[in-house]
């Protein structure tokens, strides 16, 4: 009895067991979008068009390597040129928090020292400030979307973060 | 017997842990939510049921080990008499010894401190000199009130052990190393409550909150008259209303039985009058007094908000009876409280506050061309001046 039950659990650990590699083995292509190829600007004007935000007042910076790296602290060196302009599109507000941020990096390792430093030091900061004054802005700013993929960054604080987040990864991990 | 006697008290025990973890748990699934609303305690917003959300968005949360963070944080933010148990841990700790919590540091006769900062000379330099050019390139006199946090002059006040408050380095540093004047706020202070200017240093700081009270506003105001020959107003000619206020630190540290502030508003027709313009263009949003009316109204969480409509990126303030010069405010929220105080004198007062500034807003030099501001003032908490406070929208 004994060891019929030792030798029926182990069968169901040996199925479970190659479910897991099953699972885990081969898989679909990634995506990687191709460096110099994406329209970041119009990346950020879908997404302002496309997804929800409170705030009238969200626009497109006329100058937006002047918000990113002047206001923003992002370096300018880390993000990709092209015909003497920085790859980079911005939306900001004033009332409330909420922005695009769309950019392309100079390499994979810059997009994710951008993401990974300077919008994260950004959004904390941003917390901080409207902890006191707009607490009911700082859910946005926790929920906030960063995704990176490799040149690519798309930052998000949106109204909807959830829905953000399934639009910014259409655009830049589905392809 | 006794075996009997025993084994009675292990269910009575068992019993009763039983029961009281049953009933909170009835009184978390049946009492009524307030999901996504403001805490009026706390002053900010509750968590909202994670599995209202999306079966895909629930997904993701627990691929990402979100779920669970998320779970715990509604369970707190729901879990029946909250605000008893805050108060509980709050005053037990302070029974236990420990005289902070949530960052803030409990002193004598009720006030509540501040944590200390971190000064980083570094980003102080930084800061100082975006202000410099700033000012260099409206050729305008420019000052600089760095306001600290209430230990570094209400000492007495302050419990046996507590931090080190270095808000006086960082002012002393800023004077020493900018091209700007710098005023070294706790000796004017000083000075005024041993000329019998101001009542003591207690009154010029807030208990519950962070921020200066008017009479700490109005003698900055003072020292900012005399820096340009002028008369200031008294506080006689204003009317003077009074109203409780539950500040910054109240609302973090739990301790609801602390006694109140008093928030004063102070009035005069000029100030009733003024106009008062937030933003630019046509998202530009008017209005008439410089104080919130609605943010005084009973039941209101955060008074110092009608200090001139809370934190904007950009404000103008207009008084027709003002001596026809105009002056530039850069501010953080400290300077909402002085900033009337200068309207009385000033035709125009234009009120910057970069950590709210866009791209879509004007830049300020363009404001400051236009109105034709021949001061720059800049007043900003110890904080502002030592951390990011995107001063690159100063161009």
């Amino acid at each position: 009895m004994k060891k019929t039950f030792k030798t029926i659990v182990s069968f169901i650990l040996i199925g479970v067991f190659a479910a897991c590699f099953a699972a885990c083995s081969g898989g679909t292509k990634v995506y990687v979008p191709e460096p110099g190829k994406l329209d970041i600007a119009g990346m950020a004007t879908r997404i302002f068009n496309e997804c929800k935000f409170d705030d009238t007042g969200l626009a497109a910076s006329p100058n937006p390597e002047f918000t990113v790296c002047t206001v923003y602290g992002v370096d300018a060196a880390l993000i990709a040129g092209e015909d003497g302009a920085k790859r980079v599109a911005c939306y900001t507000a004033s009332a409330t928090p909420e922005m695009i941020i769309c950019l392309e990096a100079v390499d994979a390792a810059a997009a994710q020292k951008i993401g990974g430093e300077t919008i994260t030091s950004l959004i904390a900061t941003y917390i901080n400030d409207y902890t006191n004054y707009g607490p009911e802005q700082v859910d946005k700013l926790k929920t906030h979307v960063c995704i990176i993929n490799g040149t690519y960054l798309i930052a998000i604080v949106s109204a909807d973060n959830t829905a953000a987040r399934e639009f910014a990864n259409k655009l830049l991990i589905e392809g | 017997m006794k075996g009997d006697r025993f084994k009675t008290a292990h269910i009575v025990t068992t019993a009763v842990f039983a029961v009281c973890i049953l009933a909170f748990f009835a009184l978390l699934i049946f009492l009524p939510k307030h999901e996504g609303e403001l805490s009026s305690l706390e002053f900010r917003t509750l968590a909202v049921n994670p599995f209202k959300a999306s079966g895909e968005t629930l997904a993701r949360q627990l691929v990402r080990g979100e779920l669970s963070a998320n779970v715990d944080t509604y369970l707190e933010d729901h879990f029946p008499a909250r605000s008893f148990f805050i108060a509980v841990n709050s005053y037990t700790s302070r029974l236990a010894g420990r005289n902070a919590v949530q960052s803030v540091v409990q002193g004598r006769n009720g006030r509540l401190y501040d944590a200390a900062l971190e000064i980083d000379r570094d980003k102080i330099g930084s800061n100082l000199a975006r202000i410099e050019s700033f000012a260099e390139e409206l050729d305008v006199s420019a000052e600089i009130v760095i306001v600290p946090n209430a230990a570094v002059c209400v000492e007495d006040e302050l419990p046996l052990l507590h931090p080190v408050y270095r808000d006086a380095e960082a002012i002393a540093f800023a004077a020493e190393h900018g091209k700007l004047k710098v005023y070294d706020l706790p000796a004017v202070y000083k000075r005024a409550v041993g000329a019998g200017e101001a009542e003591s240093m207690a009154s010029l700081f807030y208990r519950t909150d962070h921020h200066w009270t008017m009479e700490g506003a109005y003698v900055c105001y003072r020292t900012l008259c005399d820096a340009v020959v002028a008369s200031p107003r008294d506080k006689g000619d204003f009317t003077v209303e009074s109203y409780d206020f539950y500040g910054s630190f109240y609302r973090k540290a739990g301790l609801w039985l602390t006694k109140p502030d008093t928030l004063e508003v102070w009035r005069n027709d000029a100030l009733d009058n003024a106009s008062v313009t937030i933003g630019a263009g046509d998202t530009a949003v008017k209005h008439i007094g410089v104080y919130d009316e609605a943010q005084l109204a009973e039941g209101e969480i955060d008074r110092y908000a009608a200090y001139l409509y809370s934190n904007n990126g950009l404000t103008v303030i207009e008084n027709e009876y003002g001596n026809g010069e105009a002056v530039m405010l850069i501010k953080d929220s400290y300077g909402n409280s002085i900033a009337p105080l200068l309207v009385c004198d000033y035709s125009t007062v234009i009120m910057i506050d970069t950590r709210y500034y866009s791209s879509s807003l004007p830049d300020p030099s363009e404001v400051a061309r236009q109105y034709g501001v021949s001061r720059l003032i800049v007043v900003f908490g110890t904080e502002s001046m030592v951390t990011e406070s995107w001063l690159g929208y100063l161009r």
